[in-house]
């Protein structure tokens, strides 16, 4: 079930009633329920999926009480491994295989070999990477001795299943998530209100600023050999805010349907396209996969601890890791490389901005440094994106090549010019609001209450009239 | 909690108020592209005929061809058929052209007998799909499922839920500033609104209607089930079959409507239709007045209409059949208007 559906419509209200309806059989009541929602809100997608899912779970449910059971240090790694391998097999199993067979049948092709390598076509299960991430740091967390084991299943169960994050993150701690569904929850309306804002902000970006992108970007990049590298750029442009609308959208309305039920989930996107350089980038941008990566590869790998190189060779790690995460094709790897490579001369040259916190501008008045960072970081940042997107390696070095050549300075060829100032526009309105936790956090606060119901009806018809997916009435049987 | 309910409520509340403004505001054809851009060049037309149905009335009545066949009568005929129109949504689109009076030149429209359909759900979601219906439609539409028996209509619950989806949608996609957008499909008026499967096969859809023309050319069994259910028709007495008084009482709505604009309505039942759909047509059809009725889906009477070398598909008729359709038509029709009675005639080369 996707969020932006006449199910999820319908789906959401219908919980949100019984949820709490639930609440005076107390808070494992309301979790058994909202476990059985979240498995018939992923089922819903394909319901045989469900049992990787319930796999997962079981698997890093047992991992997690023998680990803490465990009298010595070698089995609470046999554990621990039982659980890495189980999570990573899944995730490689449904995710990677099918790359890994084509990428070695490929290789094999360029050292002359004919292989007769059949591609098995499996089905990518949603939100695998997700919830395996989500579950996997959990059993290492309890090997850490920084989580205690669940002993509850179904608690732990609706821990890893929860609905409003199970499918695009963020990908949440145990330390900070499952201690919720172990305590009463209470209907806070502040909360439900902030809900609200999230949701409404998280349709917005998704349906109208992500959907208008996503038409021209398709169109762009499909007929990229007719464009020129001005039209290729502005590709690279729409799509990175496509992305950003997409993703950040979908998390908001994650966050914001998680404040309905009483429960908070990390943030996971702080206005990434106002950071001054690329460390900064990856704290503001998928926060929640940043800091996993960070406390879950690159720590255990040593960190900066061991000199220079080691940290290089660290940081490249998890970077390229961190772009396979992201998908199956060597566009995204090199994507994630690129951003490793771009990003280490900072922890050698500039150190003094990995302290920087406060979004620019915050605080004092924006430096000439500041403005130029802002306006490179960007332009790489979208840059690269135009790797995330393309289908391949070649019609990225098709696309590079277009930007690279003369006709970057030519006016383009293609120019849909309302999704553009709509794109402008957007940007502009984050940008005024960057010192809020997120941009419609204080939107009509101060309004009488009429104006506020009038205005939450209105921005409802505005992002159903602005959204911009069209469906195509299908003429030809006719 | 209340407070939040509360405001919920009143949020949903104002929404719908908002909705109701809007959707009242809006033209009662927006969201069919194809209608439009027909009812446009209607008014520049001047037409006194317009023929109001499905594909069938739009792709198998050729305008031009009918008013000279039509002479001495002084026709001039424009075909407001949208590709892909079902029965409900043909019968809202009169109601409305009725109501409005845009063209005041009218004098007799030419209504295909439909019954119900469903869309299919790739079509679902589409704003052409569901423009047309509003809660004022479920009513009759319920009515009708109710009526029917289960060899006109089956799975009667599915038909209830359509109805409601497509409403629900119709509402949501509605809102969309896109809906105002030209589509893709906006050549769809052809000439006098008619527009052949010859020409299509020049458009820039021709890639879909070969690929629909090739399949045809493969398939032995759908035409001969349609031929098998015209047999049917011609064997079905529809005095002893149920009668669907919904669908009767909207025909009798549309006709008295048409009475104080001073147009005369007629009907007619397309062929290459359903066993099912015979079955919810017929009867309702022997109540209509009998000299505003043009029947050409008898096979015994019309086999040349049910010939390979003149369909496009089971369905369809291409050009040559269209040709021999409208011809059989004008006919029928001319009759009618000069009081005659019909006799067999050949079609005209």
């Amino acid at each position: 079930m996707l969020f932006n559906s006449l199910a999820f419509v319908l789906f959401l209200p219908l919980v949100f009633f019984i949820y709490w309806g639930l609440k005076r059989y107390g808070f494992r009541t309301q979790n058994i329920f909202l476990l059985i929602s979240s498995l018939f809100f992923y089922g819903y997608w394909d319901w045989r999926f469900l049992s990787l899912l319930l796999l997962s779970i079981f698997i890093d449910f047992i991992a997690g009480k023998k680990i803490e059971q465990a009298d010595s240090t070698s089995q609470k790694k046999g554990w621990l491994w039982f659980s890495l391998m189980g999570n990573l097999g899944i995730l490689l199993s449904f995710k990677y295989l099918d790359f890994f067979i084509g990428s070695f049948a490929t290789l094999l092709e360029n050292l002359g070999f004919s292989p007769n390598i059949t591609s098995l076509n499996i089905i990518f299960p949603i939100g695998i990477s997700f919830y395996t991430f989500q579950s996997l740091g959990y059993t290492i967390d309890v090997y850490r001795a920084k989580a205690k084991a669940e002993s509850n299943f179904l608690t732990y169960a609706t821990y890893v299943s929860f609905f409003p994050q199970l499918v695009a993150g963020p990908i949440e701690r145990a330390g900070h998530l499952l201690p919720q569904f172990k305590r009463i929850r209470h209907f806070n309306y502040s909360e439900a209100v902030v809900g609200v804002r999230m949701i409404l902000l998280g349709f917005f970006k998704k349906m109208v600023i992500a959907d208008g992108c996503a038409k021209h970007v398709d169109y762009m990049f499909e007929h990229h050999n007719e464009l020129n590298g001005s039209a290729l750029l502005l590709a690279g442009f729409l799509f990175s805010i496509q992305i950003y609308g997409d993703f950040s959208g979908y998390t908001d309305i994650a966050i914001g349907t998680a404040r309905f039920f009483g429960i908070k989930l990390n943030k996971n996107f702080s206005y990434p396209f106002f950071s001054r350089n690329l460390s900064e980038f990856w704290r503001r941008w998928h926060i929640s996969l940043s800091s996993w990566f960070r406390d879950y590869v690159y720590i255990p790998l040593g960190g900066s601890r061991y000199g220079k190189q080691k940290t290089l060779l660290n940081i490249l790690i998890v970077f390229t890791i961190s772009g396979l995460w992201h998908g199956a094709n060597w566009t995204f790897v090199l994507w994630g490389l690129l951003h490793g490579l771009l990003y280490t001369p900072l922890i050698f040259f500039n150190p003094k901005s990995q302290n920087s916190r406060s979004i620019i501008g915050a605080n004092k008045r924006i430096t000439l440094t500041e403005t130029l960072g802002l306006i490179g970081t960007f332009s790489i940042v979208c840059l690269l994106f135009i790797l995330f997107r393309a289908q391949d390696l070649g019609q990225a070095t098709a696309i590079y090549s277009g930007i690279a050549s003369s006709s970057l300075w030519q006016e383009p060829l293609y120019f849909p010019l309302p999704t553009v100032v709509l794109a402008l526009i957007f940007l502009g309105f984050e940008w005024m609001k960057r010192r809020e936790t997120f941009s419609a956090q204080t939107i009509g606060s101060s309004w009488p209450l009429v104006l506020k119901i009038l205005g939450c009806a209105l921005v409802i018809a505005l992002i159903l009239a602005l959204s911009f997916e069209r469906q195509e009435f299908i003429y030809f049987q006719f | 909690m209340k407070q939040f309910l509360r405001n919920s409520a009143l949020v949903l509340f104002c929404f719908l108020a908002i909705s109701v403004i809007y959707h009242s505001a809006l033209p009662y054809h927006a969201g069919s592209n194809q209608y439009s851009n027909q009812l446009n060049e209607l008014k520049k037309y001047k037409a006194n005929i317009v023929l109001f149905g499905s594909s069938r009335t739009y792709r198998h009545i050729n305008p031009l061809l009918l008013d000279s066949l039509m002479a001495p009568l002084s026709t001039k005929s424009f075909n407001m058929a949208p590709s892909g129109c079902f029965g409900p949504e043909s019968y809202y689109l009169l109601e409305n052209f009725l109501k409005n009076s845009d063209v005041p030149s009218i004098e007799f429209v030419l209504l295909e007998l439909q019954g119900l359909e469903k869309h299919d759900n790739i079509n679902k979601a589409s704003s052409r799909a569901n423009y047309w219906i509003h809660p004022s439609s479920l009513p009759w539409l319920f009515a009708y499922i109710k009526q029917a028996n289960y060899k006109q209509i089956d799975k009667k619950n599915h038909w209830r839920w359509h109805y409601l989806e497509l409403l629900l949608y119709g509402y949501l996609s509605s809102w969309k500033i896109g809906y105002f957008l030209p589509s893709g499909n906006e050549n769809y008026t052809g000439k006098a609104g008619h527009k052949s499967f010859k020409d299509e096969m020049t458009s820039e859809n021709a890639p879909e209607y070969a690929k629909r023309k090739l399949q045809f050319s493969r398939d032995t069994i759908r035409l001969r089930n349609r031929i098998q259910a015209a047999k049917f028709a011609d064997q079905f007495e529809p005095s002893s079959a149920a009668q669907i008084p919904a669908l009767h009482k909207k025909l009798c709505q549309l006709d008295s409507l048409a009475k104080l604009r001073g147009i005369k309505l007629y009907y007619h039942i397309p062929l290459r239709l359903e066993e099912n759909e015979y079955r919810q047509l017929l009867p309702v059809a022997e109540m209509l007045p009998a000299d505003r009725l043009i029947s050409l889906y008898s096979y015994s009477e019309n086999k040349e209409l049910y010939t390979r070398d003149i369909s496009f598909d089971a369905g369809h008729l291409n050009e040559k059949g269209t040709r021999l359709y409208t011809v059989k038509l004008a006919e029928k029709w001319k009759a009618l208007l000069q009081n005659k009675k019909v006799d067999v005639i050949s079609p005209a080369k």
